[in-house]
């Protein structure tokens, strides 16, 4: 990704995920993987500008996403598809939020609703291998990457 | 009237309608004021840190210094007195940008989003708010009438 | 008098969310129903008695503005207050549901205080404090 993608999705990433789920974001010590189950969500657009945004968690992060949305308590849990399901809206959230940041109020962008699945630590370094860029939320990592269709 | 101080890394909560509580020097600490209509009691909390996972030890002994624990650690208390959660008027005031913050700990910011999510979790919605900013403030909470004032720069306003 | 409400969004996380910002929002809630998606909320809208609905925009099936252009056609939306919970930024869209007859719109990640005071102004209730 280029500097000032990067840049631009760390920034807008970080206030996404504070304000909409109470995290912290800082820079990652480290490009691995977490040695835990991990989940990818994938959120999609489309429009005056077109890419794809990934975001490999883990399913444990993906969780605390959860409890926070729906302010739950830490000893209450979520299941996995509510896990599932916040992580992609915080990909869903996060993608809206980048498209203005880069593009402004005149970008016309359709989100493709965000797809989730289970991911392996190949994945997780297949996407740093393309410029994924790996950050701490609450000293948890997860990688980041965005794609943007050359116009 | 009393007037009860509140100290930084403090809480304090009252159901005598004479008493007034105020803190001072808020600048990227939080300061909250809670007060139950019904119950006529209420409880003012200044808080310095965001997270008590850096000092767990410190948040058991000392729970107002950081804002997770204190915020908590002040619902309770204010329960204890008799007040309700759904009728709390929760008032916050302070977490501001310091000149001499380190701008790379957020620290004010990060205390207005720790008191979102702690009130979040706890069915309470923020009522008013006087935050951010780079300017220290005063919050005075009056427990009669829960009327809560801000000072700042000289100037006095109601919140 | 109780307002029946319907809550529209394909995250399930985010009905939940905008649900319970609802309940502390003071309205004098009925019915609240969930729909996720435009044609959910159709089939829900002509079975059910609902008198406010708060509705994302991106969504599978029947997208939101799909969903609010059949309710102006149908007469639907005159007759109720919608809000619009969304990551929409685009002016032009936000000028057209403002044209249709939407009456408010919070982009995510929204603050349940300005939903209280949102649904205050929309529906003319006061919650105190």
């Amino acid at each position: 990704m280029k500097a000032e993608l990067v840049q631009a999705a760390g920034r807008v990433f970080g206030s996404v995920a504070e304000e909409l789920a109470f995290l912290f974001v800082t820079p990652a010590a480290s490009d691995e993987p977490p040695d835990e189950p991990l989940l990818e969500a994938a959120a999609g657009f489309r429009g005056s500008h077109a890419g794809r945004v990934t975001l490999v968690a883990p399913a444990s992060l993906a969780a605390e996403v959860a409890g926070n949305l729906l302010g739950l308590d830490s000893a209450e849990t979520v299941d996995e598809t509510q896990a599932e399901d916040a992580l992609g809206e915080l990909a869903n959230v996060f993608t809206g939020h980048l498209a203005t940041a880069l593009w402004g109020g005149r970008a016309l962008v359709n989100l493709d609703p965000p797809v989730v699945s289970p991911a392996d630590p190949e994945r997780w370094r297949e996407l740093v291998g393309v410029g994924a860029r790996v950050w701490a939320a609450d000293d948890r990592p997860l990688a980041l990457h965005v794609w943007l269709l050359q116009e | 009237m009393a007037v009860k101080t509140v100290g930084i890394a403090e809480l304090l909560v009252s159901d005598h309608v004479d008493d007034t509580l105020v803190t001072y020097s808020l600048g990227s600490c939080l300061g909250l004021a809670v007060w139950d209509p019904l119950a006529r009691c209420g409880g003012l909390l200044h808080s310095f840190l965001p997270l008590s996972n850096t000092d767990p030890d410190r948040a058991r002994d000392a729970p107002a210094t950081f804002t997770d624990t204190g915020v908590v650690a002040l619902l309770e208390a204010v329960l204890g007195l008799g007040a309700s959660k759904p009728r709390l008027v929760a008032k916050a005031v302070g977490c501001a940008n310091m000149i001499d913050d380190d701008r790379y700990f957020r620290v004010g910011e990060r205390n207005y989003t720790v008191l979102r999510k702690v009130l979040w979790r706890n069915g309470i919605l923020i009522a008013a708010e006087e935050v951010g900013g780079t300017m220290a403030r005063t919050l005075v909470l009056h427990i009669g009438s829960g009327r809560a004032q801000v000072r700042a720069q000289g100037q006095r306003r109601e919140i | 008098m109780a307002v029946n409400v319907l809550v529209v969004d394909d995250s399930s996380t985010m009905r939940h969310m905008v649900m319970r910002a609802l309940e502390l929002s003071g309205a004098p809630l009925g019915q609240v129903l969930e729909a996720a998606n435009g044609r959910e909320a159709l089939d829900a809208l002509a079975a059910n008695w609902i008198d406010l609905v708060l509705t994302d925009i991106n969504m599978p099936v029947m997208d939101g503005v799909e969903m609010l252009r059949a309710m102006r056609d149908s007469g639907l939306l005159a007759t109720m207050p919608v809000v619009v919970i969304s990551t929409e930024a685009n002016d032009q869209r936000i000028h057209e549901l403002r044209d249709m007859g939407v009456g408010a719109y919070l982009r995510k990640p929204f603050r349940p205080e300005l939903l209280r005071a949102t649904l205050e102004e929309l529906l003319g209730y006061h919650h105190e404090g």
